[in-house]
């Protein structure tokens, strides 16, 4: 089962030209800066409103398509999502808000409840089902909005700004608790975020969205390694590894660890950004506390910089001027040292 | 007071003062002129028993129809786009300012039994609404109709609608969103507009007498009785005028969150 977007529609001062897809099992981030139509491509992919030209469909189920005048109304939709400010209904307790959808699906009152009972406790609120969502922190909302969207059991969720709301302590658990939830959801996933972070830790694949065109598709290490706009680069071009942190160091996933300067415990992520990463002929002495040996795997010139991927534990890539790759005599397949400073890897629990 | 504030001057307060005793002292007149002691048995005469009857059973059945009609009326002037919306709006609107004897004599060239509609009513279903307690109900529904409708549709335009499309995103078609999601949460303002309703239906005087006249038990409310007896029985009419007073005061005090604020 496979999400196909493909719309042309005027928001605003925006012509929002868009086309990608998402498949069965897989999360997409739709990524970019503020008023690039992130929202807006969400809403029509929901519903809520419509499309100048364009068709959304899912295999074969169209839920737009202008040439044929089709359109499924919202509440037709095999789509969850959860909102930006979550829209718990104010009136409405913690369960009556997970049940709401079965209910309006057409499901009995006791089925409904049993459903969302499970819901609940899946999203670890069981003792706040009588509550209402006054009496939730932003974190305990932010669960309920996601068991009330996966409640009706929908083909495709979408996720509006899901953790944007939320201070940052919280953030880092919701984020790892919202990551075990789409691991186990089997429908597609769409995440809208302006956080490279969430986009990282949470999607497969990402599509960055710029003043409503598409500017780059693919794979998370696709994009890291080869950022096509300058906003790209900034935005996601980083090195994102995982690992378990224990004081100082991390173990990393794929091999290797690396000294931070702030100390973490537990399920990490550790963000390298490849200008932070220097290069040297020979094993190199001073400060840095990260040293190891690496190949260049390849090397692209971005403007007057040159990334250059290496592997090595870890896998990472640099970012270097196109005198420095002339002078180290950088080639595909040449041995490098690569640096870091411990003061240049941020390290979050994850 | 703090101090260091600058006074307001005694000339604005002089004149405010007169614009409050303006409002107090014929307050103070009708609980001076009460005849106190005979107050229980003029209230319970049955001239007076059947006045306050009819105006309740009126009142109300009008708050009911107001309910009935200015709630999809409300809804479509706030939520649909359609040509000729703000006419719709001023005609709905029309009634708060129009003064209320006109509207009797509107109605009466539409509704009477020789009227625009009226005729056709008498002549089918052989039904008059003038001199009926059901003509009263659509007097009193006249004038108290727009009040509900610009309560509510007011309401309806400041909700976050967002949570109505939470609601059709989770599967809820349009008339289930309407009743668990919409109307709760404009439900103060429903209860506001239904007040503000019932409270001018309760005290309509120049449509109802206008329209379907002044006949005790079937069409003489309150406002009439208090009118009748000032000439015949003063004193019936002063105690009368105090129930409508406890009443307007109970639906100030009631409404007084809504319009009044916190402060």
């Amino acid at each position: 089962m496979t999400l196909t977007v493909s719309c042309r529609t005027v928001v605003g001062p925006l012509d929002l030209d868009v086309s990608f897809e998402v498949a069965r099992g897989e999360v997409v981030a739709l990524i970019g800066p503020n008023g690039a139509g992130k929202t807006s491509l969400l809403r029509v992919v929901a519903g809520l409103r419509g499309v100048e030209e364009g068709r959304v469909s899912l295999d074969g189920d169209v839920l737009v398509d202008s040439s044929e005048g089709m359109f499924v109304a919202p509440e037709a939709r095999p789509v969850g999502t959860v909102f930006q400010d979550y829209l718990l209904f104010p009136h409405l307790s913690v369960l009556e808000n997970v049940a709401f959808g079965l209910r309006s699906r057409g499901i009995g009152r006791r089925e409904a409840r049993t459903i969302a009972s499970a819901w609940i406790e899946r999203v670890g609120l069981a003792s706040y089902a009588a509550a209402k969502p006054t009496e939730l922190s932003g974190g305990q909302s932010q669960r309920v909005a996601l068991a009330r969207a996966l409640a009706v059991d929908p083909d495709v969720l979408l996720l509006d700004e899901p953790l944007a709301a939320l201070d940052a302590a919280t953030r880092a658990a919701t984020r790892r608790d919202l990551r075990s939830h789409l691991e186990r959801f089997d429908g597609a996933t769409l995440l809208v975020t302006h956080d490279p972070l969430d986009a990282l830790a949470l999607a497969d694949r990402v599509v960055v969205l710029e003043a409503g065109q598409v500017t780059q598709a693919g794979t998370i290490g696709e994009v890291v390694a080869r950022p096509r706009t300058p906003y790209v680069a900034e935005l996601l071009g980083v090195n994102l590894l995982r690992g378990e942190g224990s004081g100082h160091e991390v173990r990393l996933d794929g091999g290797g660890t690396v000294a931070v300067a702030d100390p973490v415990e537990g399920p990490a992520l550790v963000l390298i950004r490849p200008r932070s990463v220097t290069l040297h002929h020979d094993r190199p002495e001073g400060s840095a506390r990260n040293r190891w040996r690496s190949t260049v795997d390849s090397l692209d010139l971005m403007g007057d910089r040159v990334r250059v991927r290496l592997s090595g534990e870890p896998c990472v890539v640099a970012e270097v001027t196109t005198g420095a790759v002339g002078e180290l005599g950088l080639v595909e397949g040449a041995e490098v040292w690569a640096t870091v400073k411990a003061t240049d890897v941020t390290a979050y629990p994850s | 007071m703090t101090s260091g504030g600058r006074r307001p001057s005694i000339v604005l307060i002089a004149v405010a003062s007169v614009a409050v005793l303006f409002f107090a002292v014929p307050l103070a007149g009708l609980a001076r002129r009460a005849a106190w002691g005979s107050l229980a048995d003029d209230l319970t005469s049955s001239e007076a028993m059947e006045a306050m009857r009819l105006s309740l059973v009126c009142s109300t059945s009008a708050a009911a129809l107001s309910i009935a009609f200015g709630l999809p009326l409300a809804w479509l002037l706030a939520r649909v786009e359609f040509p000729g919306r703000s006419l719709v709006r001023g005609l709905v609107l029309l009634p708060l300012v129009l003064p209320p004897v006109v509207g009797g004599v509107a109605l009466l060239s539409a509704f009477s039994r020789r009227g625009l509609v009226g005729s056709h009513l008498y002549d089918w279903f052989g039904l008059q609404l003038t001199f009926s307690t059901t003509g009263t109900i659509l007097a009193e529904t006249f004038v108290a109709l727009p009040f509900f409708v610009v309560t509510v549709e007011a309401g309806l335009r400041s909700m976050d609608r967002r949570y109505e499309e939470a609601a059709s995103s989770l599967g809820a078609r349009p008339f289930t969103v309407f009743r668990r999601v919409t109307l709760p949460l404009i439900l103060p303002t429903v209860v506001a507009g239904t007040v503000l309703s019932w409270a001018r239906a309760l005290g309509e005087f120049g449509a109802t007498i206008t329209f379907a006249g002044n006949i005790a038990g079937r069409t003489q409310t309150l406002p009439l009785a208090v009118y009748l007896e000032l000439e015949s029985r003063p004193d019936v009419a002063v105690a009368l005028s105090l129930v409508l007073l406890a009443v307007s005061l109970v639906v100030i005090v009631g409404l007084r969150e809504r319009w009044l604020g916190a402060s």
